[in-house]
């Protein structure tokens, strides 16, 4: 990460440098010509620091390493920016040497670590670190570092960029959520939900007379003693669960200030799209992701941590933008028909709500989190801009209770447990009987 | 005009030095090489006898401005003006003791010395603890030798006394010349 320069720095001299120069050659010359020894002895001090700093200057400059202790962090979450400094051979002593890392992305350095000044000694090796900091989720980068570094008891100074690359990784997964374990649909083969079928699993369904296929280990002793009538506990089947994550960036709305300050829609978006990935993933179930700026490339469901990763770094890179209508309409026809689809918008727009509307239609189980921030910091653009905000939001309102009437819950994100009443709303509407139209 | 971050013209104080605007991040480290600055000031000051007006507006403004901008002319100023309200301020002949003397020049060393570290260190960065440790070390093996070299400066002087003897000024004159050609040539050196 880190490259000794080949070539020793070019050394410039500071403005100390000349003024010293000056002192030297002007007082001894005032001593000689004044016959004053004590404008010698003034001169002496500064004349010997300026001969022994010269005699002791470095030439190279020491290599220098810099590294991050880890390249994924969640949120807030600081890791370590480790500086690894070796001075070569005996001429190489540096007396100040100052570090400033060229950071990029959401990251940040407190404020006693933006600029170091240290000293490599020859020979020596130094090692020392800084608390480096995420501010929000997205990438951080380091691209090198610049260095200065002062010889000669700070009579000549170099200048130099080390170049270095690290890239961190910021997750969306501070929010810890959780949910009930009610899913309208479970399907698949196997998983933790509880399906609404008999069969293979944890969760009792009933006792009820043995049938030839029946297994011998699922014979009920007890009741089949008491009847004497051969009788086997039933179970419900365990299965998992498709859900995929729709989200819709098409309008931005706030200010992303990092963790615990102001956020924008794509903030709660993506910090919710990235909890509720990771919760059910862990359940064993399978999740994609349509992100709807990008609705030609879709993450098609998968189970297990892999996943989990491939989400995560398409949540990483969302940057917002409104779909065309036909793509829009392309990427939301491909979802599965059993999957539950949770989309996830602030509801600022009449496209995303008739795309929602007509995914209810089409029998797909449709649940909206809401993705508007309580507290907005809006672009002042005018005087208007109080009042626009107003109509928009009672747009807004029309359209949370028009996807109402359509069977569409729309909650806001809330974190843990935000979704639970919802989805035992849904998987009790799901084992319903339904009306379908021949 | 430029703005400021919040979309105003900056203020006087902004202006005169953007070091200001920064003041939230300034090291505690870092103000202490500045403040050993305006203490070495002040003992110049005090070290001089009978300033002048023009001489000590001089110097409070070069202290003042090494303080503020280390690594521009401040320090010179700062010097220059010492080392003439010293000359000015015993005359041109004059014999200050010996004493009076060595207090003025470690004061005026010091003020070098620590416009010379301030002109390293800015006031935002964060300086750790081996940098002073190994900046006063140099400087106690500076001052040794600087004392030693005293000691023969008044030695000679008392021995030969500069006023009568030609030989000793054209051997000054002489030591002059090879000091500067020493530093210029440690200076001008390549890599071994």
């Amino acid at each position: 990460m880190s490259r000794p320069g080949p070539r020793p720095p070019a050394w410039l001299p500071t403005p100390t440098l000349p003024s010293a120069l000056a002192v030297m050659a002007g007082l001894p010359l005032l001593a000689i010509t004044l016959s004053r020894p004590d404008l010698l002895v003034i001169a002496l001090p500064i004349g010997v620091s300026v001969l022994l700093g010269l005699l002791h200057r470095a030439y190279r400059l020491p290599r220098v390493r810099l590294d991050v202790q880890s390249a994924t962090l969640l949120e807030g979450e600081s890791t370590r920016l480790r500086y690894e400094l070796a001075a070569g051979s005996d001429e190489d002593a540096v007396e100040v040497l100052r570090l400033r890392p060229l950071l990029d992305g959401w990251v940040e350095l407190p404020e006693h670590g933006r600029e170091v000044c240290t000293e490599v000694a020859a020979g020596q090796q130094r090692r020392f670190g800084y608390r480096l900091t995420s501010t929000r989720w997205g990438r951080g980068q380091l691209d090198g570092v610049a260095l200065t570094a002062f010889t000669g008891h700070g009579l000549l100074r170099a200048d130099l960029t080390v170049p270095a690359s690290a890239s961190l990784r910021i997750l969306p997964l501070r929010e810890g959520f959780t949910a009930v374990d009610a899913v309208p649909d479970a399907s698949g083969v196997v998983g933790q939900h509880r399906s609404r079928r008999v069969g293979e699993g944890a969760d009792l369904a009933g006792v009820r007379p043995f049938v030839a296929g029946d297994r011998l280990h699922r014979i009920n002793w007890p009741v089949s003693t008491r009847t004497n009538q051969l009788h086997v506990t039933a179970t419900y089947s365990d299965r998992d669960t498709e859900v995929v994550l729709v989200l819709d960036t098409a309008v931005v709305v706030g200010e992303s200030g990092g963790r615990d300050r102001s956020a924008s829609t794509i903030d709660q978006a993506v910090r919710a799209a990235g909890s509720i990935a990771e919760h059910y993933l862990r359940n064993g179930d399978r999740v994609g992701l349509l992100d709807l700026s990008r609705p030609g490339r879709p993450i098609r469901s998968r189970t297990g941590r892999n996943q989990l990763n491939r989400l995560v770094d398409v949540l990483l890179e969302v940057r917002g933008g409104a779909p065309g209508e036909y793509a829009l309409v392309r990427a939301l026809a491909r979802i599965s028909p059993r999957a539950l689809v949770i989309v996830l918008s602030p509801l600022l727009s009449a496209e995303i709500g008739d795309a929602v509307a007509e995914l209810r239609r089409s029998g797909r189980t449709v649940l909206v989190v809401d993705t508007l921030p309580e507290r907005i910091v809006l672009p002042e653009h005018g005087d208007w801009t109080g009042l626009a905000w107003q109509i928009q939001l009672l747009h807004r309102d029309n359209l949370i209770a028009a996807l109402g009437t359509h069977g569409v819950p729309v909650v806001p994100w809330l974190g843990a447990g935000s979704l639970d009443a919802v989805l035992i709303g849904l998987s009790r509407l799901a084992g319903m009987p339904r009306a379908v139209p021949r | 005009m430029k703005l400021d971050v919040t979309g105003r013209l900056p203020g006087p104080v902004t202006r005169l030095a953007p070091v200001f605007t920064e003041r939230r991040r300034w090291q505690p480290a870092a103000l202490l090489v500045r403040l050993a600055q305006l203490v070495a000031g002040g003992l110049v000051l005090l070290a001089l006898p009978d300033p002048r007006p023009l001489v000590l507006v001089l110097l409070v403004a070069g202290v003042l401005a090494a303080v503020i901008g280390p690594a521009r002319s401040g320090p010179a100023i700062a010097l220059v003006a010492g080392v003439a309200g010293w000359v000015f301020g015993h005359g041109a002949h004059g014999s200050p003791s010996v004493a009076g003397t060595l207090a003025f020049a470690l004061a005026l060393f010091l003020l070098y010395d620590a416009s010379a570290l301030a002109g390293t260190v800015p006031v935002t960065a964060h300086l750790r603890r081996e940098v002073l440790l190994g900046w006063l070390r140099r400087d106690a093996i500076t001052l040794l030798v600087a004392a030693l070299l005293t000691a023969l400066v008044y030695g000679a002087h008392a021995v030969a006394g500069y006023t009568s003897s030609y030989p000793l000024q054209v051997l000054g004159l002489l030591g002059v010349v090879v000091v500067l050609g020493a530093a210029a040539w440690l200076y001008s050196r390549s890599v071994r």
